[in-house]
């Protein structure tokens, strides 16, 4: 049966979010994470809420990050190691549109929800409400972006040796315009300034990122897998 | 403030940056030739017995 | 075959750069410590202090050298890393993982002196402005670069890989330069940089060019020594290492 590209895309994208919602692990432990050490913050800095509030976009946008590199150097090893990469490789299919595909899924399973809890967790740090919207639409636009980054980096990892802190280590340096840009815009928003620059960038940037980052991520595993 | 015990702190590094990226090459050279030396003689023995028996 | 690329291959062909390698080295060498010799001695004997900082800004010599070649460093590595990709030439991927850490030395050795530099001239050690922080970041990327060659078996394929996480991160070089900047201006307007509109002064001017030159011919002396001992260490079971080794030939047994 020949299937177009489009028809591949959608049948991973299908299998992925199904998997990610038979195995709710995937999504709760980010969930989970983020709520923790949000939590902590507090703890740490003392229960002034005058010393939580400005600090609160960053923070949030810091664990946001955190959450999201928590599953991440895994979302291509397993295909890696039972051969099921190769499949990929030779089916004809363009792995790009396979990548993107599986970027979305992940998005969807675990950025989303990360995105849709922050409102809960910005209250908890006394983020006043107009922030709070600001920082819900850095948060989509950003998570995208960060979801992209670190497929790349997961694809191209995907043969090291198992290690905690190689994924994280290479997403790092290069999430660091998506976290001054989005953290900026609601600390902008919290001093008074428009955020208009700074989302627009962010937007930006994931417009850029969806079709450029596939191809890196199927550059990545081709190299590696072929 | 005294500039001079920065300014010198400051080469200081720079030199032992340079220092070390010449040393740690050739340090590691140095144990690969001896590892590639002690594997050519050990075959070497190996051929010699081979052909003795 | 193009002659560009047949030329990168009979160049290329691991003997052949090991002798050349061998033999250019003790020149770059040489040439560098020369230039270095002259350029600092312009620089801190010759060359006056600084009008506004004194004589911290003897620095400049070191830091600003360092901070050229820490990103000319990373150009060559994603530029190798583009050719071995492209064309599959071995010797480029030699080259660039060769240059990597070469490169973080001269980061982690500009951020060193940039705040050793800044503890006299700001009066804190560390200042979260523009150019130091793009620093900070270039070292993270010269480090996952290092850190993925090393964590994969296969020398080849880690050197694919690297060069292409080195591309990916080249190309947001200019993304990540850029929104530091932006980020810089958000706190405290500008921060006080470390050195004003005013062009240097020519006196200041040539022993530092001359301290540029002086870290780029050290840079490619050290390049061709990793590069040849990279080349040693993956070869080491061939028969050009095994001939230049031991240049006369195993004999049987005596007789």
């Amino acid at each position: 049966m020949s299937t177009t590209p489009w028809r591949a895309f959608r049948a991973v994208l299908r299998r992925d979010v199904g998997l990610g919602m038979r195995r709710p692990d995937d999504a709760l432990q980010p969930l989970l994470f983020a709520l923790i050490v949000t939590v902590l913050f507090p703890f740490a800095l003392g229960a002034d809420s005058a010393r939580l509030a400005p600090i609160a976009g960053g923070v949030s946008w810091v664990v946001a990050l955190l959450a999201l590199l928590l599953g991440m150097d895994t979302v291509y090893r397993s295909d890696a190691e039972d051969g099921s990469l190769d499949q990929l490789l030779i089916s004809g299919q363009p792995l790009a549109m396979l990548c993107a595909a599986r970027m979305l899924a992940h998005w969807l399973v675990v950025g989303l929800p990360l995105v849709l809890t922050t409102p809960l967790l910005a209250a908890l740090l006394g983020m006043p409400a107009n922030t709070i919207v600001v920082a819900l639409v850095s948060l989509a636009l950003g998570t995208g972006v960060l979801v992209a980054i670190g497929h790349v980096c997961a694809a191209l990892a995907v043969v090291a040796k198992r290690s905690v802190i190689l994924v994280p280590l290479l997403v790092l340096p290069l999430s660091v315009p998506v976290l001054i840009f989005g953290a900026g815009a609601v600390q902008a928003t919290l001093v008074g300034l428009s955020a208009t620059a700074p989302l627009l960038l962010l937007g930006a940037g994931l417009a850029l990122a969806i079709p450029l980052a596939p191809i890196a991520c199927a550059a990545a595993l081709r190299l590696n897998a072929g | 403030m005294n500039p001079w015990p920065f300014v010198i702190a400051a080469y200081a590094v720079f030199f032992a940056g340079l220092g070390l990226d010449a040393l740690l090459p050739w340090l590691r050279r140095r144990r690969t030739l001896i590892q590639l030396d002690g594997r050519r003689r050990r075959e070497r023995t190996r051929t010699n017995r081979e052909e003795t028996t | 075959m193009n002659p560009l690329v047949k030329w990168f291959h009979r160049f290329g062909s691991p003997p052949t750069f090991y002798r050349w390698a061998g033999r250019a080295q003790p020149w770059l060498r040489g040439a560098a410590l020369l230039f270095g010799a002259v350029g600092l001695y312009f620089g801190l004997v010759v060359a006056p202090a600084d009008y506004l900082q004194g004589e911290s800004v003897r620095i400049l010599y070191i830091h600003v050298p360092s901070a050229w070649m820490s990103l000319f460093i990373y150009l060559f590595v994603a530029a190798n890393a583009f050719i071995a990709l492209v064309w599959r030439i071995r010797i480029s991927e030699v080259l660039s993982m060769a240059a990597a850490p070469v490169g973080a030395m001269f980061t982690a050795v500009t951020l060193a002196t940039g705040s050793l530099w800044g503890r006299p001239t700001w009066g804190t050690y560390w200042q979260w402005d523009a150019r130091l922080t793009s620093e900070l970041v270039l070292l993270f990327l010269y480090v996952g670069v290092i850190a993925l060659f090393h964590a994969i078996e296969d020398r080849r394929r880690a050197a694919r890989a690297a060069g292409l996480l080195a591309l990916v991160g080249v190309v947001n070089l200019p993304i990540i330069h850029y929104s530091v900047r932006w980020w810089s201006t958000l706190h405290q307007g500008e921060s006080v940089k470390l050195f004003g509109e005013s062009s240097m002064h020519e006196s200041m001017l040539w022993p530092l060019l001359m301290m540029a030159l002086a870290t780029k011919l050290w840079f490619f002396a050290s390049l061709a020594s990793r590069a040849q001992l990279a080349l040693l260490e993956a070869d080491s079971d061939k028969s050009w290492v095994r001939d230049m080794l031991q240049p006369s030939v195993t004999q049987a047994a005596p007789a």
